[in-house]
């Protein structure tokens, strides 16, 4: 890029600067709301990680007690993972 | 706090109003300056003189849009301190890349170089701006006047580096076509 187009760029760089209000505010907007959503999908990740692994904790503890022995049955203990 | 609480204590000349200021947008124009300086010492100075400016401003003036005129005046005064250092050298950030980048938008010219004015070029891409959609325009604008680097664009739009580049360039040929349909002289 010669020296000319160097300056033409800055220029046309410069001119963003005066770019509507509006403009601006909207980007401010997205931005804020993007960084919103990005944190949402990260407590809504974790959420899902924590509540699959309660349910799983919970299902191991339901099929235990389902083939709990009852008193004159034999019957094997066995674990499913839910 | 509001823009208008904070704008009322420019008015009553209470000095809370450049902490308020700071407290509210200091992090967006501190940002903004460094991605034109990439110079911690030299970004948190404009950021500084961008509130200074402020203070002498208002009032009388009183921004509709407080956010835009701080980030204005910010990007000015970093736009000034990258020129008076790169005529030193030049250190880094997203400048360079930026200027090579907008190169494609320039249109080609037989005319005089003293006919290039602001005014009518500044008009010209506010009304290419008005014809993009939401988030093309918002990548635009955080590129082309935040020079905010392509992977925090990506990484705020979930999308990958090489998609908002493409984008990024696609938009640039249709301003660069705009301008000199506007018979624009930069």
């Amino acid at each position: 890029m010669n020296m000319n187009q160097i300056d033409k760029a800055k220029r046309l760089f410069i001119c963003f600067g005066e770019i509507a209000d509006g403009f601006l505010e909207e980007a401010e907007a997205t931005d804020i709301a993007t960084a919103r959503a990005a944190r949402k999908r990260v407590v809504r990740n974790s959420a899902i990680g924590a509540g699959a692994g309660a349910v799983g904790v919970a299902g191991i503890v339901a099929t235990c007690l389902l083939l709990r022995s009852r008193r004159g049955r034999r019957v094997t203990m066995s674990v499913e993972v839910a | 706090m509001e823009d208008h609480s904070i704008l009322d204590l420019f008015f009553a000349r209470q000095e809370s109003a450049i902490a308020e200021t700071k407290r509210k947008y200091g992090g967006r124009l501190y940002r903004t300056a460094m991605h034109i300086l990439y110079c911690n010492e030299d970004a948190e100075e404009c950021v500084s003189d961008a509130l200074l400016k402020a203070w002498d401003a208002i009032p009388p003036t009183r921004p509709e849009k407080f956010g835009a005129f701080l980030a204005k005046i910010t990007r000015n005064l970093s736009i000034n301190r990258w020129e008076a250092k790169s005529a030193e050298k030049r250190g880094g950030g997203e400048m360079d890349l930026l200027l090579s980048e907008l190169e494609d938008c320039i249109p080609a010219s037989d005319g005089p170089e003293d006919a290039f004015e602001a005014t009518v070029v500044t008009d010209a891409i506010n009304v290419f701006l008005e014809t993009l959609e939401q988030s093309a325009r918002v990548a635009f604008v955080l590129r082309y006047f935040h020079g905010e680097p392509i992977r925090d664009i990506a990484e705020r739009f979930q999308m990958s580096e090489s998609k908002v580049k493409s984008m990024l360039f696609r938009i640039r040929k249709k301003l660069l076509v705009h301008l000199e349909k506007e018979g624009v002289i930069v």
